[in-house]
């Protein structure tokens, strides 16, 4: 009788462990792998930070005209760069800071209609004076391009002024979700990237590097203890060669 | 009644220990895949580097350009191997170096600009580029091509200093990951040419 007391003592403990230890593990392998999501993300959209254009008189890496990674007013990291294989060309006349239309010569010739501006996507316009923004196209055309109304852009610019269809995205932490967020700057779109992510901090260790540092917290379980995860990123284009 | 709650019980911790069991392997797998990813990036990388430093001492990019042995360009870089069919260093089927041109040039082909003929000209495994240092079992190849916007309409001569190299590196299981960088060559009156990369894309 004391012998199977013990034993089934000594058993119980090892389900009742057991049982702990399958609830928590999938909630830490949860969390691990949001953090890999979040991290592979982050790090692929800021390896292509400041990617500029591949030929014309503003060839070269955007750090050379500004800075393509920076932080957002609402705590965030905006990132910028020029989509591969994207239509890259320059202003032929100049552009005030409220024009909605631009006339553009294009960097390679497009004879085809699968090359060149398209609509419903994102033109990055700089200069090398610093100066930079973003316009939404409306309707392109392969002399000019019509941009969608919004605020008056931070410059004008002269003719000359590189133009090229790119990205730019700001990733943040909404505290009210726990959401780890991709906004699009040109529409305002939002879109998750990760759940369960309750802060991000950003700094520069040094010239060229940037690191961010998630904070993940679990879904459920309060025993899961929290994941922080920094990513130390060192993007190709921002580097001096 | 004894053997009974016993057997039951054994079974009931062979359940719980297989599951965690489970967890902890499909856990070792998501890390490793990730790794491995992480690391064909980097080699891709390391592709690009090495075909930047190769063309820096190469007098004339045009000659980069020409036909030599198939694909593979008239002067290629260090790691190039007259062979276009190569044993991977992880096993399995030969790479087939003929047709991966081939799909890099169908991939690169967006209608602008000047036509562009992609060029082999860095492949070969990667504990070659680094043979003190144990890496990865990875294979890296770099084509190069004319730049699209250069305007002279001959794909086989650069005339304005800049090139695009596509850089892969792959690696077991089809898995692969892709850099492609714009390079710019300028020689000021005077002095020595200068070879700058221009633009860095890691495709997804």
């Amino acid at each position: 009788m004391a012998i199977m007391t013990t034993t089934a003592g000594a058993l119980l403990s090892l389900v009742v462990a057991g049982q702990s230890i399958a609830r928590l593990q999938p909630e830490a392998a949860d969390l691990q792998q949001r953090a890999r999501v979040a991290t592979h993300v982050l790090a692929t959209e800021l390896s292509r930070a400041g990617a500029g254009s591949d030929a014309g008189p503003l060839a070269g890496p955007l750090s050379a005209r500004f800075s393509p990674v920076a932080a957002s007013a609402d705590g965030g990291l905006t990132i910028w760069y020029v989509s591969e294989g994207a239509a890259q060309g320059t202003l032929t006349a100049a552009l005030p800071a409220d024009a909605i239309a631009a006339s553009i010569a294009l960097d390679a010739a497009c004879a085809g209609g699968s090359c060149g501006f398209a609509a419903d996507t994102t033109a990055l316009i700089f200069d090398n004076s610093g100066c930079h923004d973003l316009a939404r196209i409306d309707a392109a055309a392969p002399g000019g391009l019509v941009f969608a109304a919004s605020p008056a852009r931070s410059c004008s610019y002269a003719a000359g002024a590189a133009i090229a269809q790119g990205e730019v995205r700001t990733f943040r932490v909404d505290p009210a979700s726990r959401q780890l967020l991709r906004r699009d700057e040109a529409t305002g779109i939002s879109v998750p990237v990760s759940d369960n992510v309750a802060a991000m901090a950003i700094d520069y260790p040094a010239p060229g590097r940037i690191r961010v540092t998630l904070r993940f917290v679990p879904a459920l379980l309060r025993q899961v203890p929290d994941l922080v995860v920094s990513l130390d990123a060192r993007p190709p284009n921002l580097q001096e060669r | 009644m004894a053997v009974l709650s016993v057997i039951l019980a054994t079974t009931l911790l062979m359940g719980l220990g297989v599951s965690i069991v489970l967890l902890g392997t499909s856990e070792a797998v998501l890390a490793a895949h990730d790794r491995a990813s992480r690391a064909l990036r980097e080699a891709s990388m390391a592709a690009v580097h090495l075909t930047v430093a190769d063309l820096r001492r190469q007098p004339s990019w045009s000659a980069v350009l020409g036909a030599g042995v198939g694909p593979i360009s008239a002067q290629p870089g260090r790691l190039t191997e007259a062979s276009l069919t190569l044993v991977p260093p992880w096993g399995g089927p030969p790479l087939d170096l003929r047709q991966s041109t081939v799909d890099v040039q169908a991939a690169a082909d967006t209608g602008s600009g000047d036509p562009q003929v992609w060029r082999l000209y860095e492949c070969g495994p990667l504990s070659r580029v680094v043979p003190a240092v144990s890496v990865p079992p990875l294979f890296v190849a770099a084509w190069v091509a004319d730049d699209p916007a250069d305007g002279d309409g001959d794909p086989l001569t650069d005339s304005n200093g800049i090139l695009a190299v596509y850089a892969e590196a792959l690696g077991p299981a089809n898995s692969r990951a892709v850099t492609a960088v714009s390079i710019r060559k300028t020689a000021p009156p005077g002095e020595a040419a200068e070879v700058r990369i221009l633009t860095v894309r890691p495709r997804p």
